[in-house]
């Protein structure tokens, strides 16, 4: 056991004043995998600031369209909000995949995005790990690593993201609203997660005492036709071993726009630009699918463990834009 | 977890986001008995069981709402 000072905060600017003052203090949300964390020793803060009093517990519209999902809002009342059910069905159904219910009415929106990676030796403090503790070592490259990346991975690290909620945010282009000791910022969720490289340690591009407050969701009207499709190895609270969120217009037949991510292939939520660049402007076929994906997959640097993760991806993502097409023509 | 069918929140198996109503199918138990329930030893009449359940609140409140008309 080891001790740690615990302080409820009742404003945003204390809570961020109260870390800032601690460098070996976190903040305290839902607490689902950070209290985890503390079990297993994988953290040991010696300062818990408790969030959850916040008033950031709301989903509003915006004025120009769009949508902010306050940093506080629980999993589980974001995916049963119906504006969110209507307007970015992806998202509802990213999170509906995610975790247990129980989890999903503690978890909260800005946790959620922070989540560690679930790779077997991040959460063993008896073994190696980069992530853990820089420059220990990756016991997962030589090791086991089913689950593990095969993109955007560096020598140094291999992990993967383990959200649903942020693969179906980075799609929609969602922006990250964050207050620290220095003001307000703003950081398009595409750029607030960093690859490993060589400081696999640092999962995000937050500072020390950074608080995210909200998620904005810009409009994007043919979200209304999207879906998240998740493949895992038992049909329910499994972490992903591939997932595809995917919006998709097509008008007679060609694909005027197009947004792709996928989950559980990188160390972050992984926005596929090159898979949306082959599909925009061409014929919504099959084969145009495949090449999309074989565009994004050609940068594949799998291991024996989880080479069967770049035929898997490949398929969920030809399957769900093929879904989404026929959707379109059966209405 | 029927109070959350009730209310018309979906889970991941259900087919309509935006549907008012919730038909509690097996996959639907299945699917929001997870978590609540270990599923290593799952018995088999869980499910038929919470169907029943499900039901008999449907038929005692069905005749309340007739009785509001």
């Amino acid at each position: 056991m080891n001790p740690f000072r615990y302080e409820r905060a009742s404003d945003a600017a204390s809570a961020v004043t109260l870390l800032a003052g601690a460098p070996n203090g976190v903040f305290l949300a839902g607490g689902t995998n950070l209290v985890d964390h503390m079990k297993l020793g994988v953290r040991q803060p010696d300062l818990l600031v408790d969030i959850t009093r916040l008033p950031y517990d709301r989903i509003e519209s915006l004025p120009g369209g769009g949508i902010r999902i306050g940093a506080m809002v629980r999993n589980s009342d974001l995916a049963a909000d119906r504006t969110i059910r209507a307007h970015y069905p992806l998202l509802a159904q990213a999170l509906l995949a995610g975790a247990s219910g129980q989890l999903r009415n503690l978890a909260t929106t800005g946790g959620n995005l922070l989540q560690r990676t679930r790779c077997v030796y991040f959460q063993d403090i008896s073994k190696p790990c980069n992530k853990r503790v820089p420059g220990s070592g990756c016991s997962a490259r030589e090791g086991y690593h089913r689950e593990l990346a095969i993109l955007g991975t560096s020598e140094a690290c291999i992990a993967t993201h383990p959200s649903d909620m942020a693969v179906a945010m980075i799609a929609l282009d969602a922006i990250v609203r964050v207050l620290g000791p220095q003001g307000e910022r703003t950081i398009p969720l595409v750029d607030f997660y960093r690859l490993p490289g060589d400081e696999p340690q640092r999962d995000t591009v937050l500072s020390h005492g950074e608080l995210i407050t909200a998620v904005d969701l810009p409009a994007l009207p043919f979200a209304t036709r999207s879906h998240y499709r998740k493949v895992r190895d038992r049909a329910s609270y499994a972490f992903a071993l591939v997932s595809v969120a995917a919006a998709l217009d097509v008008a007679d037949g060609v694909v005027r726009d197009v947004r792709i991510a996928l989950g559980g292939v990188a160390p972050v939520p992984w926005r596929a630009t090159k898979a949306e660049a082959v599909l925009r402007g061409k014929p919504a076929t099959e084969a145009l699918f495949r090449q999309a994906a074989d565009a994004e997959l050609a940068g594949a640097q799998p291991l024996p463990g989880n080479a069967f993760k770049v035929p898997l991806a490949r398929s969920t993502l030809v399957r769900t834009l093929l879904d989404l097409t026929e959707e379109r023509n059966r209405s | 977890m029927l109070h959350e069918a009730e209310a018309g929140w979906p889970s991941v198996v259900s087919a309509d986001l935006t549907a008012d109503h919730i038909t509690l199918d097996d996959d639907e138990i299945r699917e929001r008995m997870s978590g609540n329930l270990c599923r290593c030893a799952a018995y088999a009449n869980i499910v038929p069981a919470i169907r029943e359940v499900a039901q008999q609140a449907l038929r005692t409140q069905q005749p309340e709402q007739e009785a509001r008309r």
